[in-house]
């Protein structure tokens, strides 16, 4: 067992060191510790779960130890820049003033290809409407393009508009939500009258019905049949 | 920082617990490797009731220590020191002098590798 613990302790230093020098494209959404947490914990699990003869605590003494690391790990991340930037890399600017940094996507092992697609996924198409791409620690590419590439908001066109907030959702197919109804400020009479004016019978023939804070309705009947009102 | 002590906290007690039991079951097994080696004395000595006595108390100690191997070992190396056990016992009621020695040497071993797979050193480690 002890050696399990000081087994899983060398494991998880060597596996971190392998995911951080796989790069940054090879993460995905998870940090280097989490995505390694993520791939043994399976397997440790699955090891004792289908093998009747082997001990439980074998597969539970290395998860508690992986657990306990990166719970370690995440407390000295925060405290500490640099094991922070040691365990999880730094973001990379890999498109600097509409111009690809090819050191650096040389660096961080990502094509020109990976960089386009990932443009075209935040909607650009044009090398020359970027001033920043970052290539984060968690693998994303985030894009800043220049300032007149940027869709104007209402503000800065002095339009004024109101905020709808957050829609609640009143009918959920065909299920009425009591307490969102009540959250809402609505009750039975305002339902009613609201499916009246949709040409609905009763909650049950509802799909989908929200309200936001202007008390704009969103209502699909149960045919699919879309209303706005 | 709370969660920074109860993680460090948890991985002590992991190795701690580990540890003792390492050490634990090196004292057992060392235990039981006395006992079996005494009954090999008296057997050679053709005391075979009180080899047989012996023998058979060594089992009864390997057996009320089975939940806590069975917890914590590979149920396989549990079972075939047991067979081993009852092997033993058999070959010492026959009084069969060779087929005793073998048995008795085979189990003796695989009591001291059972210890020795759980001894926290650098050749188990790597």
């Amino acid at each position: 067992m002890a050696i399990a613990f000081i087994r899983t302790v060398i494991l998880y230093i060597l596996i971190i060191a392998g995911v951080r020098l796989m790069g940054k494209r090879q993460v995905g959404e998870l940090e280097p510790s989490e995505l390694v947490v993520s791939l043994l914990i399976a397997d440790l699990a699955a090891v004792p779960m289908q093998d009747f003869g082997i001990p439980l605590l074998t597969g539970v003494i290395p998860i508690f130890t992986l657990l306990a690391l990166t719970m370690i790990l995440s407390v000295l991340t925060m405290k500490s820049t640099r094991l922070r930037v040691l365990l999880c890399g730094k973001p990379s600017i890999v498109v600097r003033d509409g111009k690809p940094d090819q050191r650096e996507m040389r660096r961080n092992r990502f094509t020109v290809d990976e960089l386009l697609e990932e443009l075209r996924m935040n909607g650009y198409t044009d090398l020359t409407q970027i001033k920043y791409a970052i290539l984060e620690t968690n693998g994303k590419l985030s894009v800043l393009p220049y300032a007149d590439q940027v869709p104007p908001t209402s503000r800065q066109m002095g339009v004024r508009t109101k905020d709808p907030g957050l829609p609640r959702v009143i009918i959920s197919d065909g299920l009425l939500l009591k307490e969102n109804l009540t959250a809402a400020g609505y009750d039975d009479q305002w339902l009613t009258r609201q499916l009246r004016r949709h040409h609905v019978h009763s909650p049950a023939h509802v799909f989908l019905m929200t309200v936001d804070e202007l008390g704009n309705v969103y209502l699909v009947d149960g045919d699919t049949k879309e209303a706005k009102g | 920082m709370k969660r920074l002590v109860i993680a460090a906290a948890l991985l002590l007690a992991v190795l701690g617990a580990t540890a003792f039991h390492s050490q634990y079951l090196t004292k057992l097994t060392d235990g039981y490797c006395e006992q079996l080696k005494q009954a090999a004395v008296l057997a050679d000595q053709d005391n075979w009731p009180r080899a047989l006595e012996l023998t058979e108390q060594t089992l009864a100690a390997w057996e009320r220590h089975d939940f806590y191997l069975h917890t914590l070992l590979r149920h396989v190396d549990i079972d075939n020191i047991r067979l081993t056990f009852h092997e033993v016992v058999e070959y010492l009621r026959l009084a069969e002098p060779d087929q005793y020695t073998a048995a008795n040497a085979r189990l003796i071993t695989q009591l001291a590798l059972l210890a020795e797979a759980e001894r926290l050193d650098l050749k188990n480690v790597l």
